[in-house]
């Protein structure tokens, strides 16, 4: 999932308001954050076992329970950072086609191959996370139309990206 | 006279070719982590930047 993974960033905004967006978004893109290091020194996995296997995704979860339980006061906030990191992989699972474990099989409903699904999946979840992030926002006379705006440069984002799939289905991978 | 001795000669094309190699072999590999790591940050960044404008 490319876009969809800020829904559930927004979302978790909803559930805990007083966590940080920056470190949701931080956490909903973990795993492919570590992908972006792992291929920038040489290390990457074509198949992301140390990145997106389900042992890689629960470790990162821990460690970002850890970290952000000890910059905060109460159980909440970490428990759902980890959650955010949690929904990556399921999330993924959706979309792509993702490692269990080392030696373990590879699964996911591979909808990259059509980015018409891709994007109608992504934006469902990026709409059911904008709207539950509006209820987040200070008091207006017109919520809908802070709610229409991240809508709609987050599905312009995915629509971006499921479009730049169709025209460029041959660029290499790390 | 400046003349290149050959240490210097060596030394240089032992680089050249290093350099060569790396930039061949790490080319397509640093060209995808540039382009994911941008993905990245675009995705990052847009949410935020519409987060604070609301939130002013």
């Amino acid at each position: 999932m490319y876009i969809g993974h800020v829904g559930a960033a927004l979302a978790a905004k909803r559930v805990r308001r007083n966590t940080g967006l920056l470190v949701l978004l931080v956490a909903t893109y973990t795993p492919d954050w570590v992908d972006g290091g792992l291929c920038l020194t040489g290390a990457y996995n074509p198949h992301g076992i140390l990145s997106h296997s389900i042992p890689a995704v629960l470790l990162f979860a821990l460690v970002g329970f850890v970290t952000y339980a000890a910059v905060t006061d109460d159980w909440t906030g970490p428990s759902v950072v980890a959650a955010v990191i949690l929904s990556h992989m399921f999330l993924d699972w959706i979309t792509g086609y993702k490692p269990t474990w080392p030696g373990g099989p590879m699964i996911g409903l591979r909808l990259y191959d059509h980015p018409i699904a891709d994007f109608v999946v992504e934006g469902v979840v990026i709409l059911i996370g904008a709207l539950l992030y509006g209820r987040t926002l200070p008091p207006r006379r017109r919520p809908w139309v802070d709610v229409s705006i991240m809508l709609g440069a987050l599905l312009g984002l995915q629509l971006t990206i499921d479009v730049a799939q169709i025209l460029m289905r041959s660029l290499p991978k790390c | 006279m400046l003349t290149a001795s050959e240490p210097t000669l060596y030394l240089s094309s032992v680089l050249g070719e290093f350099a060569d190699a790396a930039l061949f072999e790490s080319g397509p590999r640093l060209l995808y982590a540039a382009r994911l790591i941008g993905a990245l940050l675009v995705a990052t960044l847009v949410p935020i930047l519409i987060d604070r404008r609301f939130r002013r």
